[in-house]
């Protein structure tokens, strides 16, 4: 139990740091340059051990590892758990006129979970990024005579680093109706800070560089609601179809942005307000609507092979100024993914002690620029690392992937990263009948 | 990679696993390579803009008391300047006294005024030589008190009468007996306030142009000195310069174009403007160059000149930043706040005023001083130019205003 409290500590330290964006700045930090459009790139609720399957795991349930991924699961909740970790993304992102390579190393969220009533009523309290913005965009122009103050061209160059996102903050229940049914209900607080830091800088030292920050701080809450259905026995004495689905309502975020910048003033530097929250007004930003359905199915206790369907309304969005952007698209996401455990309950043997998992994705993307959707191909691996001696386990996922298209001089990535969770899982609150 | 399978094989050490695994990828990736990608649809954050601010509030003053003596340079002479009228230099000197400098001087000695001058400043006629009176003073008069508008105490008393002096860089006046021998009286009194009888009873001479003068001559003060030569001496024994200080008068003014103001390096005619200093103003906070521009009638200045003729040259000019009570007092040149060459272009003076306005705007510097501008050097020449005004229809005084708009493309 010692151990247990510990690991959440560790955990808990390691993500409300990684959410911190304490990270040394420019080292680690960037992302896809498609984050730098809207609030960032969304980030979905994911199950660790489901990763792997390249799938969310809205209808894979599992007994040792939470999940974000379905409310539903929580009402079927028989060991306290808790799960966190950190991701690492490379993007080798090249267009027609360059090319940049970046990483990132951000966290995946923390969540615990634990049993009100065994089986049957559950409680999760998590935070979690719903979007991310991380990118770096250098661009260089030069005003023609006549266009500037200069005499001749003036040569300057912008320095455009976004970082910041989403996050939410869920306390959610989820309750069981016998075995078959679960259904699950999550309000949750949506804050967090969307960051741009601008420098420019011009080819003429008779021009002070002038950098600035536009900082938009967002707060909303928002609803998500879970089901799940269990049935057995389909085509042979051990097999199991499971259906899930999780609905997330539109987020209405209230939005204050401001604009501050550093000035140099004598020998030192003063930060002052360029424009207040007050000038600005406040903002709305809208966040859609989104379902995600899935269906798994494991012919015995060895097999799952799982496919889901992603749909988020981005037609939806509304920016700060409460307006639509002709650039968001629907977007819809389409997986289909396996896991193999070796030896349920069994790890005597090396290969016993791992679970295998392999997918792949398809998605349609959130983005519609210059008449293209930015899609992605994705394909996953990923093993789970059990424990002999606990219900614990580390899951490790990897994934590569395709987004975007170099056509009409967009950007297309390549991205390969790792992601690594720590499930606990523990039966708290026990007392043994020997001492 | 056995490290990695034992550790595999032991599930209690799965986090020290994780945390092998995170060390791993840290180094893997540690390389970031930030390219330039996505431009065409990554818009730009910022705008440029560039603002033209008239400067209304914007005339000359020419209330600012000017004090000429003891100047690297004096000026002497007289001239006929098409757009500045006649201007006539009236210089005064007076030798110092000092012992040491001379051992002996005898009552048959010989007395000089060596004049050394600049031919690179000369203001006038630069074929024609000009006529002095050498012209003794006749009451106690200080160079450091001396304004360049008092007129010049000179006695009747001509010690040396119609002396020319052509474009030589320097020249050599003899004086006469007499004077020597009044100098020398206080040169051997040997009563204890010898000094403030020479203070209070010698005058000094002046250097008066006479009609027909056609140039001002730049008289360098510290290359200029009284020579004291005995009859049986090969050398010359030199006292330098003890006191001296020029006045000008300026008669048959043209009243000139009304776009555009007359501007003199002695302080006796300044640009006086200012303009308010706030985020209104500017039209923004984000402020890449704050430049003023004062625009030159380079056009006037030389197409009036005849030939032959010349002015000292004119290619710096200087912003101070005084107080309106500051201005009752005179300045002495020191402690521009702005200083900036010509531009040869456009003949152009432009000031880049940005860190000031960032000051005004943002670090609480006070702003309750007006701008006063001047050209070249306060240092005994006759500096002259010619400036646009806020009449004028094209180069009237400006502020150039290059900023940032922050909210372009902001989503």
């Amino acid at each position: 139990m010692k151990y247990f409290y510990l690991s959440i500590a560790l955990v808990l330290t390691v993500a409300t740091t990684a959410f911190g964006q304490l990270q040394p700045k420019n080292k680690l930090r960037s992302g896809s340059v498609y984050s730098y459009l809207g609030v960032g790139q969304p980030i979905d609720y994911r199950a660790s051990y489901a990763d792997g399957m390249g799938l969310n795991g809205v209808a894979i349930y599992d007994d040792f590892s939470a999940s974000l991924a379905n409310p539903a699961f929580w009402g079927r909740t028989y060991f306290s758990q808790a799960t966190g970790g950190l991701s690492l993304n490379n993007y080798n992102a090249r267009d027609y006129s360059g090319r940049s390579k970046n990483s990132e190393l951000t966290a995946n969220l923390f969540q615990a979970v634990f049993p009100l009533v065994r089986n049957k009523l559950g409680f999760s309290l998590s935070l979690s990024p719903i979007s991310r913005m991380s990118f770096m965009t250098y661009q260089q122009t030069t005003l023609p005579p006549g266009m500037s103050n200069a005499g001749d061209s003036l040569l300057y160059a912008e320095q455009n680093r976004g970082d910041g996102g989403l996050n939410r903050l869920e306390l959610g229940f989820g309750y069981s109706f016998g075995k078959h049914l679960s259904i699950g209900y999550a309000p949750s607080l949506v804050f967090g800070p969307i960051n741009n830091h601008l420098s420019i800088l011009y080819g003429s030292p008779d021009y002070q560089p002038i950098v600035y920050d536009v900082e938009t701080k967002n707060r909303g809450f928002g609803n998500r609601f879970g089901i799940f259905y269990r049935s057995s026995h389909i085509f042979n004495s051990h097999d199991n179809l499971d259906i899930g689905g999780q609905v997330s309502l539109p987020v209405n975020l209230r939005s204050r942005r401001s604009i501050k910048s550093d000035k140099s003033v004598g020998n030192g530097t003063k930060t002052v307000i360029i424009k207040s929250e007050d000038e600005f007004g406040a903002g709305n930003i809208r966040m859609p609507m989104e379902v995600t359905g899935g269906l798994t199915y494991s012919p015995n206790n060895k097999w799952q092979v799982g496919s889901e369907v992603l749909y988020q309304q981005w037609s939806d969005y509304q920016n700060y100024y409460k307006q639509p952007e002709n650039y968001m698209s629907d977007r819809y996401k389409f997986a289909v993914g396996t896991r193999f455990l070796p030896q349920q309950g069994n790890i005597n043997t090396f290969f016993s002690r791992f679970k295998y998992n392999a997918g792949v994705s398809y998605d349609s993307g959130y983005l519609k620029l210059q008449g293209q959707n930015i899609e992605t191909l994705m394909f996953s691996a990923g093993l789970g690392i059990l424990s002999p001696k606990s219900l614990s386990s580390v899951d490790i996922n990897f994934h590569f992937g395709i987004r975007g298209t170099k056509a009409n001089n967009l950007v297309k990535e390549q991205i390969w990263g790792v992601k690594i969770s720590l499930n606990l899982a523990e039966r708290m609150f026990y007392r043994p009948k020997l001492q | 990679m056995k490290r990695i399978i034992e550790l595999a094989s032991n599930g209690a050490q799965t986090p020290k696993l994780a945390l092998f695994f995170i060390l791993g990828l840290l180094i893997i990736t540690g390389c970031e390579d930030p390219g330039i990608v996505g431009n065409s649809f990554v818009g730009s954050g910022a705008q440029i803009a560039s603002d033209t601010v008239k400067i209304s509030d914007y005339n000359t003053a020419d209330q600012i008391p000017t004090y000429s003596g003891n100047r690297s340079y004096l000026s002497a002479g007289k001239f006929d300047d098409p757009v500045f009228g006649t201007v006539t230099a009236t210089g005064l000197l007076k030798p110092s006294i000092s012992t040491s400098a001379i051992d002996t001087l005898q009552e048959d000695a010989s007395m000089y005024l060596q004049l050394k001058i600049d031919p690179g400043n000369v203001y006038g006629d630069t074929t024609s030589s000009t006529t002095f009176d050498l012209v003794e003073m006749n009451q106690l008069w200080r160079g450091k008190s001396w304004k360049m508008d008092d007129p010049a105490p000179v006695s009747d008393n001509v010690v040396v009468s119609s002396t020319q002096i052509g474009m030589q860089d320097s020249v050599v006046i003899e004086l006469p007996t007499s004077y020597m021998m009044k100098y020398r009286d206080f040169y051997y009194d040997d009563s204890a306030n010898r000094d403030s009888l020479y203070k209070y009873n010698f005058y000094g001479l002046a250097l008066v142009p006479k009609d027909g003068s056609n140039k001002i001559l730049a008289i360098n003060s510290s290359g200029s000195h009284f020579l004291f030569q005995n009859p049986d001496d090969t050398t010359y024994s030199q006292e330098t310069l003890n006191d001296w200080a020029y006045s000008v008068e300026r008669t048959n003014v043209p009243s000139g174009n009304n776009n555009e103001d007359n501007v003199f390096g002695d302080f006796s005619q300044v640009i006086n403007f200012d303009f308010p200093i706030d985020k209104q103003s500017m039209g923004s906070q984000n402020l890449s160059r704050v430049e003023l521009v004062l625009y030159q009638d380079e056009q006037t200045l030389t197409g009036t000149l005849p030939a032959n003729t010349v002015r000292p040259p004119v290619s710096n000019a200087k912003l101070y930043l005084k107080t309106p009570e500051e201005l009752q007092y005179s300045f002495d040149g020191s402690g521009a706040s702005f200083s900036t060459d010509i531009d040869s272009t456009d003949f152009t003076y432009r000031f880049n005023l940005t860190n000031y306005i960032n000051a005004v705007l943002f670090g609480g510097a006070s702003s309750d001083t007006r701008f006063i501008g001047t050209i070249q050097s306060n240092n005994g020449i006759i500096y002259s130019t010619l400036l646009f005004n806020n009449e004028a229809d094209k180069n009237f005084p400006k502020l150039l205003i290059t900023s940032v708009n922050p909210e372009t493309g902001t989503n």
